[in-house]
């Protein structure tokens, strides 16, 4: 087991070891997991929202911080339209011209025709937006049959996946434990600690608060550039009908997933991601 | 273009059609179903609120429609361990032998048993499966796919840069909005309708952006109501229909498994008007026009509030949103 740690700025300097086993956010998991399991990624960019994707300089700034720390630099991409399809072909242009060449977790199926025809050096990993498996923090993850995990769920979309040279598999903790499947299929599995997306959109509350009253946020916030000013922010909300501790991070609503779920899914991983908070 | 209408029952097809329905689609869960997976929904939406009954009364629907196309819906985002082959055998056979033109889905793992199963062709892409580009399309293509059905939350000028050969493309035409990305929303209807409490308690968020956000869903709940005229008062693309036909799209879906025979039929009047015009030459203006004298509601069209494409409208004054 090894991990990787989601930082939010390109030269952040990872925490140690020792440091991470004491901090809430990660601490327990990476007990459980293996307290002398080794740093070996940093992940930096948008899982959630193309606006939040870097530019040149803050990418190639990221790996440069990787190769410095000896460590696997991983650039996170959302789901795109075709403008951020275009600023990412744009963003690894520059990088490859460079002699960067991150991993790079895709969450649209656009993202890697992208990656397959015109970057094939870099190595694709499939991100957790890919998993649409059920996260509804009102409910109660789900018990396992008499088989135990679910391992078969995903088996097809883990196939295809393989076949078109993928090399890694990326969830977080959902209510059915499985998606990240047995190992078989020769995919590196993946796993993101302790946020579990909830649910994601294009209509903004963070965009919508900075935008004047008048200018339609909600009407015609799609059309409409972004500021990105969610950056570093991350809000609590309290619902009536849930006890899951709720993060609104810029266009996505998160919950804590509790350390019972995520220990079934980690029996299930090679590898884990922590998040010191929740992220777009 | 075709205008592809909600049903849950043979009686409906006929006034549908009459109102100018070309297409339709249902949703419907297999025989062994409830029996193997209790309360679970196998298409999105409650199978006793808006399903179709059972595999006869299918049969009496696909009787009815005669040379309409009809479409059943197996468009759960995941499903429960042996979900899958039960699926796959139910839309086998329904394409095989109960004439079922297409499915419509978006579980990658169901898609993908459907495709070795050679029904790529008959295949519709749910718009849950977020398909916002048109690598994205090209990739469903070469998969063999026969039509996508492009999500809510795109503008006319992403729709038009999603199109792309060889696919047929469906654009949502009217009613039920969605506060989320419905394809990355991971809730279900079936606990409650999730997104209309959210940001109700969200810390440090300033007031008037929570109720303006309030307002919003609200309208994406097509108001919970009607006009006075009967007609649904929710989100429209009727005036982009123009936009929508010279982009490529096939196909316009009208929303609402689950209303009443009136809404349905409000609702396809309603695109059927637009679609005529738009035939016919006419333009964004003039369909606003002919359906706000049809249907009522003008503010909510003279501020846009409720435009599923907003972005057709440039120069229009910006809303108190």
């Amino acid at each position: 087991m090894d991990y990787g740690l989601r930082i939010a700025s390109p030269e952040s300097t990872p925490p140690g070891c020792q440091e991470l086993l004491a901090a809430e956010w990660a601490g327990e998991v990476l007990h459980e997991a293996c307290p002398d399991a080794s740093l070996t990624a940093l992940y930096f960019g948008s899982e959630f929202c193309q606006e939040l994707l870097p530019g040149r300089e803050d990418t190639e700034a990221f790996c440069a911080h990787c190769q410095a720390l000896g460590l696997e630099a991983v650039l996170l991409t959302p789901i795109v339209t075709y403008k951020g399809l275009d600023r990412l072909d744009r963003l690894l242009a520059s990088l490859t011209g460079q002699g960067w060449f991150p991993a790079v977790v895709f969450n649209d199926w656009g993202v890697l025709e992208l990656l397959r025809k015109s970057y094939p050096a870099i190595p694709p990993r499939m991100g957790r937006l890919m998993n649409r498996g059920l996260r509804d923090p009102r409910l109660t993850m789900q018990d396992m049959g008499p088989d135990g995990e679910n391992t078969a769920r995903g088996a097809g979309i883990r196939k295809l996946a393989k076949s078109l040279g993928v090399c890694a598999l990326e969830s977080d903790a959902d209510l059915e434990p499985g998606y990240l499947g047995s190992g078989d299929d020769g995919l590196e599995r993946t796993l993101h600690v302790p946020f579990t997306f909830v649910a994601s959109g294009r209509n903004c509350l963070e965009k919508a608060a900075v935008t004047p009253v008048g200018a339609g946020t909600f009407t015609r916030g799609l059309k409409t550039g972004c500021t990105a000013p969610c950056r570093g922010v991350c809000r609590r909300e309290v619902r009536q009908d849930t006890d899951q501790p709720l993060w609104r991070a810029g266009n996505t609503l998160f919950f804590t997933a509790q350390q019972a779920w995520i220990s079934r899914h980690v029996a299930l991983a090679d590898k884990l991601v922590f998040h010191q908070q929740a992220m777009p | 273009m075709k205008i592809l209408s909600p049903l849950r029952a043979a009686s409906e097809v006929e006034p549908l059609l009459a109102a100018g329905a070309d297409e339709f689609y249902c949703g419907l869960e297999p025989p062994d179903w409830k029996a193997a997976y209790g309360a679970r929904w196998s298409n999105r939406r409650h199978p006793d609120a808006a399903g179709v009954p059972g595999v006869e009364a299918l049969a009496d629907i696909i009787l009815a429609a005669g040379a309409a196309p009809v479409h059943v819906a197996l468009n759960s985002l995941h499903y429960p361990p042996g979900a899958v082959t039960m699926l796959a055998e139910f839309g086998d056979r329904l394409l095989r032998d109960a004439g079922v033109s297409a499915l419509i889905v978006a579980d990658m793992d169901l898609m993908l048993a459907l495709v070795e199963a050679g029904h790529g062709g008959k295949l519709h892409l749910s718009s849950l499966a977020a398909v916002n580009n048109a690598a994205s399309c090209e990739f469903f293509r070469e998969l063999g796919l026969g039509r996508v059905i492009l999500p809510r939350h795109l503008t006319l000028t992403e729709i038009e840069r999603c199109v792309v050969d060889g696919l047929e493309f469906e654009a949502f035409l009217i009613n039920d909005g969605c506060v989320f990305e419905e394809g990355l929303c991971a809730t279900t209807h079936a606990a409650g309708t999730f997104c209309l409490a959210d940001g109700g308690g969200l810390k440090c968020m300033p007031a008037d952006v929570l109720e303006r956000y309030d307002f919003w869903k609200w309208v994406q709940n097509n108001c919970g109501c009607a006009t006075s005229k009967g007609y649904p008062l929710g989100p429209c693309g009727l005036c982009a229909i123009p936009r929508l036909q010279a982009a490529g799209i096939r196909c316009l879906k009208v929303v609402g498994r689950e209303a009443s025979l009136e809404r349905k039929l409000a609702s396809v009047r309603l695109a059927a008007v637009a679609r005529d015009i738009g035939r016919n030459g006419g333009q964004a203006e003039h369909i606003k026009e002919e359906i706000i004298a049809l249907r009522g509601g003008a503010s909510l069209c003279t501020d846009a509030r409720a435009c599923y494409y907003p972005d057709l409208w440039p120069g229009q004054q910006e809303v108190q949103l």
